[in-house]
């Protein structure tokens, strides 16, 4: 049979704290009345008792005097000041150094900075287009300036007397379909 | 039935008495040692330590175990001298002390779950009993007392943590209500609430051990 539920923790407190209060009173009345709740006490009550015979009977025991001398000892110990934290670790630098110098390593291979995105120009390219001469440009150059028409005028005109891969190059680039950019 | 009630009274009116005769003297140890005394906080061991001893070997069921957790708990207490209000009894706060200590000492063993399983089965001091009487050996009265009353304090670990701070400080600390709620940090209110659920969670395992169905 089981307890009433709204009445399980007074009767725990009861069986717990027997006294004479009102709450204790109300209880008492009502587990005359109750099967449930009376099992429920009975069964609380024995527990009680058990845990009292239990503290009751815990075997003896005497301190060593070592163990008092041991926490006299610790008690007196004056407690490290900031000073003495600081001076504790610069004792010990080493470790410290050595992480924190594996630190930054580590740091740097997973961190380390993106290639950049622009396309390098090969510098046989570039050392074509600087050995080419100055005129050449300059007119390639005006010749742009003035109209695209011009410009591919040139191209051909050039095409035609030399046969540098450079200028055919350009050539075919200027005849490649236009692509929306 | 009436024999326990006896002595439960009378326990109550002996620790009543010690408490009052000693309650001027300590109070006068502990502001001195509060105030940073070292020779205060001595007499304060001396006066509590065989008792809080006596705990610590209930607890952990081994003597230089229990040492060491006494020691700890001395220590701890020197640090943390300040936070005692006085609201409750030195030694329930010791004793609060103590069975966080145990906690974080059993946290600390290995394997924790073999010994967590096989420190409280059910009749377990029957089982002992029952080995020491194969063995020829006849156990003392004394012995046979203190084997059940370890075991009996050892159900206690099955209890969530809070549930059986306040229940080991209501029965092994002889603490009022008012002086749990202080030493554990908590109103009185959740203290009756805690006490409720560690009975009534004890009193279910204990049914579960004999085999009647709730």
């Amino acid at each position: 049979m089981n307890p009433c539920h709204n009445r399980r923790e007074e009767i725990a407190l009861l069986a717990s704290n027997p006294g004479e209060s009102a709450q204790a009173k109300s209880t008492r009345s009502h587990l005359d009345t109750c099967e449930g709740c009376r099992h429920y006490f009975a069964e609380l009550g024995s527990l009680h008792e058990s845990h009292i015979t239990a503290a009751l009977n815990l075997p003896n025991a005497e301190l060593p005097a070592r163990t008092y001398r041991y926490v006299a000892a610790a008690i007196r110990i004056p407690a490290p000041t900031a000073i003495t934290i600081l001076a504790h670790y610069m004792r010990h630098w080493r470790m410290p150094l050595v992480t924190a110098g594996l630190s930054v390593v580590a740091f740097l291979i997973l961190f380390r900075p993106a290639p950049s995105s622009t396309v390098l120009v090969p510098k046989t390219v570039a050392t074509a287009y600087i050995a080419t001469d100055d005129t050449r440009l300059s007119s390639y150059s005006r010749a742009l300036a003035q109209s695209p028409e011009a410009f591919d005028g040139l191209l051909a005109r050039s095409a035609a007397n030399t046969s540098t891969p450079s200028d055919t190059s350009l050539l075919s680039w200027r005849n490649a379909p236009d692509y929306d950019l | 039935m009436s024999c326990v009630r006896l002595i439960e009274q009378a326990f109550t009116a002996l620790s009543t008495e010690v408490r009052e005769s000693s309650a001027i003297l300590g109070s006068d140890l502990i502001s001195r040692a509060q105030a940073g005394d070292c020779e205060a906080f001595d007499e304060i061991c001396r006066m509590h330590g065989d008792r809080l001893l006596r705990q610590a070997v209930g607890l952990s069921r081994d003597a230089s175990q229990a040492e060491d957790l006494v020691q700890e708990t001395l220590i701890a207490a020197w640090q943390s001298l300040s936070r005692y209000n006085r609201q409750c009894q030195f030694f329930t706060w010791l004793c609060s002390i103590l069975i966080r200590r145990h906690q974080n000492a059993r946290r600390r063993q290995w394997p924790l779950l073999l010994s967590f399983l096989f420190r409280h089965e059910p009749g377990q001091a029957d089982q002992a009993l029952t080995n020491l009487q194969d063995s020829g050996h006849e156990p003392s009265i004394l012995a046979e007392q203190s084997e059940r009353a370890i075991c009996v304090l050892q159900s206690l670990d099955r209890l969530p943590e809070p549930q059986r701070q306040v229940v080991y400080l209501k029965y092994y600390a002889d603490a009022s209500l008012e002086e749990i709620a202080a030493a554990v940090g908590c109103s009185v209110g959740t203290v009756k609430s805690r006490l409720f659920h560690g009975l009534d969670r004890l009193r279910h395992m204990k049914s579960l051990t004999q085999g009647v169905k709730i």
